[in-house]
């Protein structure tokens, strides 16, 4: 019988880290972005609540990671309204066409 | 006997107060007003130093303490102080700018800048105070850069003129590496004795001996000879560039762009001047240095007679006085470097007198000839301008030394002491040098008859050379001051029995340094020597008599026997044209884009583009196709670069 | 966790700050008239106050609040200060630029007082946790901010990018976060220090840094700034440059002294750090040569001078220096930060002086500045001012800030990097003297249209060129400041 401990959940949490980063860097979907940021923080939460849970005990992971997820709302509730604007000017959410800033 | 002495402050205060004044409300004020202000501050700094001097020939040395900032363990108390050394500068600043100041009321008149023109030159003299009067080296630094700022914005003054306002960059940017140079030096005492004040550096060099080994700090395991020696070089560095020396000193023929008057002052008399003087303030610490002294010695030797070559083949006027100045100021870098450190400050002094003599002649020649500069397009004008002819004359025989003049004595001191104080480290830099400075000597007499006669003897060459006219008053009345004073500056220089007069005046300031020497650095003898003297006015005469063999005289043919004697070499001596033809391909064409390849490798390659185009140029092409590609506006390749280097860090910390 | 008064008071800037920030959002429902000018004047008497709180409540010493969370240190006050006075500039900053253009609303400065609460609250932070809620605080309005100007494509592409880059960045030192506090357990600043561990939280402390080395646009973390600093309208990009940065800076130092101080973990971080200081004047000041477009060359030079800054952290660190050397590598630090405020804040109040009006491919050319000398002398005097303390030209505070980081490089026996922070300085002179010898030695463009002067502005550019005059010769009452600021708890 498998035994799920702290190295399972710390795997998962970077697997989820990896695919966020990896989401970040290559979706052209200015949403898809946003979830792939999503991804990494919700990695981070594994964490906290894993390493809480095995390592330390208490709950402070787990109040740590309650933070987190306010914030994250909060942000993308800002980010969904960026991209909001970014549509209304480039009239797509593409963003490899919001590149006119450079040099 | 030291004294407390606030009016320090106002000597630089007067004049920047004059700047501020005529920069801000200026353009409001009539002409007169603006002479009045900018004069009367100048004049009123001329008065305190005066009075500075007084006090200080009582035997007393005039302090005046500022706490400036203190934070911690750093403190830098900006202190102002006044000793023997700085009160003979601050009579040649403040004296000499009051006379340029005149002059440029004359010069200057009609130029619609008039009173910004004014405003920087009064920033200027405040600022030149500000260095002289420093008591330690984060102030002298302020007054440093105050002046290369003043340097810089005077040079490109007329900005409508576009190779004027390269000048002014070339100037400010040779001027940054030398002022890094500059700066590490300062942060090397710091870290070596803890203090850049001057009395704590004293007190601290003494203290220790040379040999001891150092322990902790940046300069652990060497000595403090070693460290002091670093320290040293770094500090020739800052000379080289403030003082256009090998291998910095391209930028001052180009800042010969800005108004005559400038050129006299900053460029000739007293700004240029300021890396002997820094060498002369902290004597005591290149005493410690012999490897430094020699290094700092070959440097303004091999400048004094580099520039002098050059200045064979200029035709421009006022080039060829650029190069005459790099060439004088290699003496005085090279007697700083023999340990002949009076010797270096009166031939500052007498420098300053006869060269912004010189300057100025030259600004009333082109002043008279609507413009002109090229030596070529003059002639004759010893008649036309019989005011300005003779006050040159008078300046031309100081500087070469045919009669004695101030200059035969300045400059023979320190050819004479080359001789007589040896480095005992290196037994054959004394006649090395000795040759250098003797062979310059021989060249500044050439080019400077050469000028004089290219431009006073003969017959006009061009119609405006004809029609010249003479200066008005005031500029006519400052020559003849300062003909004066170059005849009087000589008085400094008599090699009486116990010694020349600022010798003996300076002899308390350089004890400390002459008191640290002896291990290193051995004063042979007592006095100059008689037969140098000989030997100098022999070279002078040699050089007046070869320029007016071939620009006067009957040598006028003797580059056509020249050439049927060695046809081979006819394409390069046909006429004394050609002669500056092949001088200037030589030597001065590489300053002007010629194609020789060693002399451009020296100069117009490594400093013109390494250095100056380079910094700029280098880094911006760098910047352009490297850097800046990276730089696309792809905000996921951002954050792909973002998360690598992230992983980079991780890398780092976890291997 | 017992919550006492005296936490709530200790407090009181941010809760100045925040009330302004409701106050101001009030406004717009109730008394949003054609005239709004009386908006920057609150937002202005509430950053004031704040300031004013701040300034009060030094003195004491350091100070625990919540039970561990927050603290209030001479550190903690000095930073906060820094920051209000950056935030004064920029409200006056966005009163001139705005009204002009008829974007003046109350939102604006809600928003900046906000983020500006965060800020404050972000530099007493003393638990992981705090830092984090903090640090969004921060951002978020941040975000907002950057789009504010809705008109042109700019500001919407430049604050999609500072979003996605910034919540990446937040990410990465959360995830950094997360694995400190499993080598240790805690997350509290002192308790992360107390309890040390190995390589776990070595894995940490790299996201950790990796994280703020994003808010500080320290190179090879900077490529957002340039493009966003660029977009964003002026007097928020003055905000970031100034706000942002100090407030990061100041958490990033207080992370690394007081919770990885240990020798062991400072002989990891502080090579880390003079690295990315390297790269970051370097490359700062080699990026801003080429430009043109003086906007994006403050941005590069606001990059550079995190270098300048990161080579006082790294001198900052224990385990190489004294205690004494170390607090004034600190002291160094907070001087850079209020002297970097003081100019920056005024380089981009002249940058919106001559901003053009209307559309324009090019609002920021350097051409916008040429015959300014003879156009407006007195603005371009403080230019000229600013340009030079930027530089680090003496008599300026730039040169002292310059001087005491240096100095404090030198003490920790950091010379290469003293060494290399000279001749990356030598690099910069030539973009900020070339805006100088614009302005006083190149005539007005034929046709061009000068943007009218505004008295806000003008009070900016005067206000700060004096300051930075003033400070510049008589620096001691500042540096005085700076150095009996240094005290970090546990530090």
């Amino acid at each position: 019988m498998l035994h799920v401990g702290l190295a399972h959940f710390l795997a998962v949490g970077a697997l989820l880290f990896a695919l966020g980063a990896y989401c970040v860097t290559t979706r052209k979907n200015a949403v898809g972005i946003l979830m792939g940021v999503e991804l990494i923080l919700n990695a981070a939460n594994v964490n906290f609540v894993a390493f809480g849970h095995y390592s330390w005990g208490g709950i402070h992971g787990q109040v740590f990671a309650l933070f987190v997820i306010v914030l994250a709302a909060a942000e993308a509730a800002v980010g969904l309204a960026i991209v909001l604007t970014l549509y209304r000017h480039y009239k797509t959410i593409d963003v490899t066409r919001a590149e006119r800033l450079e040099g | 006997m030291i004294a407390l002495a606030p009016y320090l402050l106002w000597i630089p205060l007067l004049p920047l107060l004059g700047a501020l004044v005529l920069g801000t409300a200026g353009r409001r004020f009539g002409r007169s007003d603006v002479n009045v202000v900018a004069c009367g501050t100048v004049a009123g700094a001329l008065v305190l130093s005066l009075v500075a001097f007084v006090s200080v020939w009582h035997g007393r040395t005039l302090v005046w303490v500022l706490p400036w900032f203190s934070a911690g363990r750093i403190q830098v108390t900006a202190g102002l102080t006044a000793d023997r050394l700085t009160v003979v500068l601050l009579l040649v600043v403040t004296g000499i700018s009051l006379l340029i100041h005149v002059y440029s009321t004359g010069y200057m008149a009609g130029d619609p800048g008039y009173a910004r023109f004014f405003s920087f030159l009064n920033l200027f003299v405040g600022a030149m105070a500000i260095l002289v009067l420093a008591d330690n080296l984060v102030l002298l630094f302020i007054g440093w850069e105050g002046v290369g700022l003043c340097s810089y914005l005077l040079i490109g003054f007329w900005y409508d003129d576009d190779a004027k306002a390269t000048a002014g960059r070339k100037a400010f940017i040779v001027n940054r590496v030398g002022d890094f140079g500059f700066g590490l030096a300062v942060f090397g005492l710091l870290a070596l004795y803890g203090s850049a004040n001057f009395g704590a550096l004293l007190r601290a060099a003494t203290a220790s001996p040379p040999s001891a080994l150092l322990t902790h700090g940046i300069f652990a395991g060497l000595t403090i000879q070693g460290a002091l020696t670093i320290i040293g070089l770094f500090f020739l560095l800052g000379v080289t560039g403030k003082s256009a020396q090998i291998p910095l000193y391209v930028w001052l023929p180009d800042a010969m762009a800005g108004p005559t008057p400038v050129s006299a002052l900053i460029h000739a008399a007293t700004m240029v001047t300021a890396g002997v003087y820094l060498i002369c303030r902290i004597s005591f610490l290149f005493a410690l240095a012999p490897a430094a002294m020699l290094a700092v010695s070959l440097v303004g030797g091999i400048t004094a007679l580099f520039a002098a070559l050059i200045a064979f083949a200029q035709n421009d006027i006022k080039k060829v006085l650029a190069y005459s100045t790099i060439s004088q100021l290699g003496y005085m870098v090279m007697a700083t470097g023999v340990g002949a450190f009076w010797a270096a400050i009166l031939h500052l002094v007498t420098h300053a007198c006869f060269k912004a003599l010189l300057f100025l002649g030259s600004g009333s020649v082109i002043h008279g000839l609507h413009g002109e500069q090229d030596m070529r397009k003059m002639g004759g004008l010893r008649k036309r301008l019989p005011q300005t002819a003779f006050a040159f004359g008078v300046a031309t025989v100081a500087i070469t030394g045919v009669l004695p003049l101030s200059g035969f004595f300045s400059k023979d001191a320190i050819l004479g002491l080359t001789l007589e104080t040896g480095n005992r480290l290196y037994p054959w830099a004394p006649w090395t040098l000795y040759l250098l400075g003797s062979l310059a000597a021989l060249g500044t007499a050439f080019y400077m008859w050469r000028l004089w006669a290219m431009t006073f003897e003969g017959a006009p060459r061009t119609e405006a050379a004809g029609a010249a006219h003479e200066a008005p008053p005031s500029m006519a009345w400052v020559d003849h001051a300062l003909a004066f004073l170059s005849i009087v500056t000589l008085g400094l220089g008599l090699p009486l029995a116990g010694g020349a007069p600022l010798e003996r005046w300076l002899a308390p300031v350089f004890s400390p340094a002459v008191h640290l020497l002896p291990g290193l650095i051995l004063p042979r003898g007592e006095g100059v020597p008689w037969a140098t003297y000989g030997v100098a006015l022999a070279l002078a005469w040699g050089g007046l008599a070869v320029a007016w063999a071939l620009y006067v005289g009957a040598g006028r043919a003797l580059p056509a026997r020249f050439a049927g004697a060695f046809p081979g070499l006819y394409r390069l001596v046909a006429n004394k044209f050609y002669i500056d033809e092949l001088y200037a391909s030589l030597i001065g064409r590489p300053l002007w884009g010629g194609s020789r390849l060693f002399w451009r490798l020296l100069d117009a390659g490594l400093v013109d583009t390494v250095l100056v185009r380079g910094t700029a140029a280098t880094a911006q092409a760098f910047s352009r196709r490297v850097l800046k590609p990276f730089q696309d506006g792809d905000a996921q390749r951002y954050a792909a670069v973002m998360a690598l280097s992230a992983f980079a860090l991780l890398f780092w910390v976890l291997r | 966790m017992p919550v006492s008064l005296a936490d709530i008071l200790a407090l009181l800037p941010e809760i100045l700050l925040s009330l302004g920030a409701l106050l101001l959002m009030m406004t717009e429902v109730f008394l949003a008239g054609a005239r709004r000018g009386y908006q920057a004047l609150l937002a202005a008497l509430f950053t004031a106050a704040a300031f004013a709180a701040f300034l009060a409540q030094r003195g004491g010493g350091p100070r625990v609040l919540f039970g561990g969370f927050a603290v209030s240190d001479g550190f903690a006050l000095f930073a906060g200060a820094t920051i209000c006075a950056g935030l004064l500039v920029t409200v006056v900053l966005g009163a001139g630029f705005l009204a002009p253009r008829s974007a003046e609303r109350g939102e604006f400065y809600a928003l900046a007082l906000l983020a500006a609460a965060g800020m404050c609250l972000l530099v007493r932070a003393e638990d992981l946790l705090f830092v984090f809620i903090a640090l969004e605080l921060m951002s978020v309005p941040t975000y907002a901010l950057v789009a504010y100007l809705r008109t042109g494509d700019r500001p919407s592409e430049a604050a999609f990018k500072y979003f996605l880059l910034g919540a990446f960045s937040s990410a990465l030192f959360l995830y950094g976060a997360a694995l400190v506090f499993g080598a240790t357990g805690r997350t509290s600043l002192s308790g992360i220090a107390a309890a040390g561990g190995g390589k776990l939280l070595l894995a940490g402390l790299a996201l950790v840094i990796a994280g703020l080395s994003f808010k500080i646009a320290a190179v090879p973390f900077h490529m957002w700034a340039p493009d966003v600093y660029e977009g964003a309208s002026t007097p928020v990009t003055a905000f970031m440059a100034v706000g942002v940065k100090a407030a990061s800076f100041a958490v990033l130092t207080r992370i690394l002294v007081t919770a990885f101080g240990a020798p062991a973990l400072a002989a990891v971080w502080q090579p880390l750090v003079v690295a990315l200081a390297l790269l970051t004047m370097v490359f700062g000041n080699l990026l801003a040569l080429t430009q043109r477009n003086v906007k994006r060359m403050l941005a590069y030079s606001s990059v550079a001078h995190a270098g300048y800054l990161l080579v006082a952290v790294a001198a900052a660190s224990r385990g190489f220096s004294g205690p004494s050397a170390r607090g004034e590598a600190v002291s160094s630090l907070l001087f850079y930060l209020a002297a970097y405020t003081l100019t920056t804040a005024g380089a981009f109040g002249a940058l919106a002086a001559l901003e053009r009006m209307g559309p324009d491919p090019q609002p920021w050319d350097l051409d916008r500045f040429a015959g300014l000398a003879k156009r407006r002398p007195w603005a371009a005097a403080a230019t000229a001012m600013l340009m030079l303390s930027l530089a680090g030209i003496p008599p300026t505070v730039g040169f002292i800030g310059k001087l005491l980081v240096f100095k404090a490089a030198v003490d920790a026996g950091l010379v290469p990097l003293a060494i290399a922070g000279v001749l990356a300085s030598v690099v910069g002179l030539y973009y900020y003297l070339r805006v100088v010898v614009v302005m006083y030695m190149q005539p007005a463009p034929l046709g061009s249209v000068p943007t009218p002067a505004s008295w806000p502005l003008d009070l900016v550019l005067v206000a700060t060129a004096t300051l930075v005059l003033l400070f510049g010769l008589a620096p001691a009452g500042l540096a005085n400041a700076a150095l009996s600021s240094t005290g970090l708890l546990g530090g």
